[in-house]
């Protein structure tokens, strides 16, 4: 379940990540956004330990009652139908600009599906064994270009430090927080149809620690090698890796960053799915989310092509992307939160009043 | 045209291998959402598909959001 949270977090960040309003101190607002994160994490681990046993739409609809919790619950399909179509069609751009400039969006897209749903209608336990068989692969594929890419460096990129202001800072650190981490909202629905009975907070932020860990590297990586040019580009960690070559022999590398796209890029994309279906199946009632994979999925993928007009409206939403996902992140979670707790207090002082009202049973009268 | 072919390539096999599991296994109350949901995702791909100039759901919302957001 780490390999996929960390998988997920990493889905199109690792690729696209790696410079902000923060320039040289972006490696800075990663690791505040983290730190941010973790309030959040502990949120939705509460929201799905508020009714143990129950899925997180149903925790939302039972904390809010009926018919709020349908509306927040539709809501927050919404966002998660949305949030796929953008996942996916960053994930065939970056083919599509990288790769395979030739083929059609639609047709890279497709593939995605097709498969997707091959695995999702083999219920979540496949996606998650195929991320735990996978994760290891990316570590290495990171490891490998940082230190092929150790002569490349330039410590001076890092220079001068916090030099950004602390304005600049705040504001690359909540576009890292609103990109990159709470998005990890949409793998809260996983935990309550797997039902293992584990704990969630740790799972939750052991995987969110080891996704961090290697975008840092690799943010600082893209830093080192490309320095205040890694603006410039749409996909940095593409372009600082290109770089890469050791004598005549060993190049092209850059490949790997490819396929760590097409991993972390494609386990984002299934939990989208997931959590689209389940979303679907808890908000209608339904007791399995399996018949709906499908049309999520093909849903998605139409969505994925009126999501964006052309590639530049998709740099260019970036700058609205943090004001219109932070009431799906982090009003909506906390709201929940609150509520559901209020709510359960005084179901329980409520229980506990009636129970001490209640006559006490007569003594018999042969005593 | 191009298009087209694509998205029925995916949609037909999909949506007739899902449904077809659903009837098979007598489960008639999802079709009640099932057919909604695969009638939105064939809309839109015919609106895909025939050309028709449409205004993307990021400029729809960038409108919105730029009237909130200085």
């Amino acid at each position: 379940m780490e390999a996929t949270i960390a998988l997920f977090l990493l889905g199109s960040s690792l690729v696209s990540s790696g410079f902000s309003e923060a320039k040289q101190d972006t490696w800075i607002c990663v690791l505040l956004a983290l730190v941010l994160s973790i309030p959040l994490l502990w949120v939705h681990s509460a929201i799905l330990e508020l009714y143990p046993g129950r899925s997180y739409f149903d925790n939302i609809a039972r904390a809010l009652g009926k018919p709020m919790g349908k509306v927040v619950s539709a809501l927050l399909l919404l966002y998660t139908f949305h949030l796929g179509a953008l996942v996916m069609r960053v994930f065939s751009e970056f083919i599509h600009i990288v790769n395979m400039t030739e083929t059609p969006l639609i047709a890279i897209s497709v593939c995605v599906v097709a498969v997707g749903v091959y695995i999702l209608n083999n219920r979540l336990y496949v996606l998650a064994r195929i991320c735990k068989f996978t994760f290891p692969f990316l570590i290495a594929t990171v490891f490998v270009t940082v230190v092929l890419s150790v002569p490349n460096m330039d410590l001076n990129n890092l220079k001068p430090a916090f030099h950004a202001g602390w304005r600049n800072i705040a504001a690359g650190t909540l576009a890292y927080l609103s990109v990159t981490y709470a998005e990890l909202i949409m793998c809260a629905p996983m935990f309550g149809e797997l039902g293992r009975g584990e704990k969630v907070f740790p799972t939750f932020f052991k995987g969110a620690l080891l996704g961090f860990v290697i975008l840092l590297v690799a943010d600082l990586r893209n830093l080192l090698i490309l320095g205040y040019s890694a603006g410039m580009f749409a996909f940095p960690s593409y372009e600082a890796v290109s770089v890469v070559k050791l004598g005549d022999f060993f190049t092209r590398i850059e490949v790997l960053i490819g396929i760590n796209l097409l991993l972390a890029g494609f386990v984002k994309n299934c939990v989208m799915m997931f959590t689209a279906c389940v979303g679907i199946a808890r908000t209608f009632g339904y007791r399995d989310g399996e018949p709906f994979v499908a049309p999520c999925a093909l849903l998605i993928l139409a969505l994925s092509v009126v999501v964006y007009g052309n590639t530049e409206e998709l740099f260019g939403w970036s700058r609205y992307f943090t004001y219109y996902s932070i009431p799906f992140q982090i009003v909506i979670p906390v709201l929940v939160l609150i509520v559901g707790k209020i709510r359960k207090k005084a179901g329980r002082a409520g229980k506990a009043e009636k129970e001490t009202r209640a006559p006490a049973p007569r003594e018999s009268r042969a005593e | 045209m191009g298009d087209l072919l694509l998205l029925g390539t995916i949609f037909v096999p999909l949506a007739t291998f899902s449904l077809y599991d659903i009837l098979r296994r007598r489960e008639y109350r999802y079709l009640w959402t099932m057919i909604p949901l695969y009638a939105a995702a064939l809309a839109l791909d015919l609106v895909i598909a025939s050309g028709v100039p449409y205004v993307s759901i990021t400029v729809l919302l960038e409108n919105l959001l730029s009237r909130i957001v200085k």
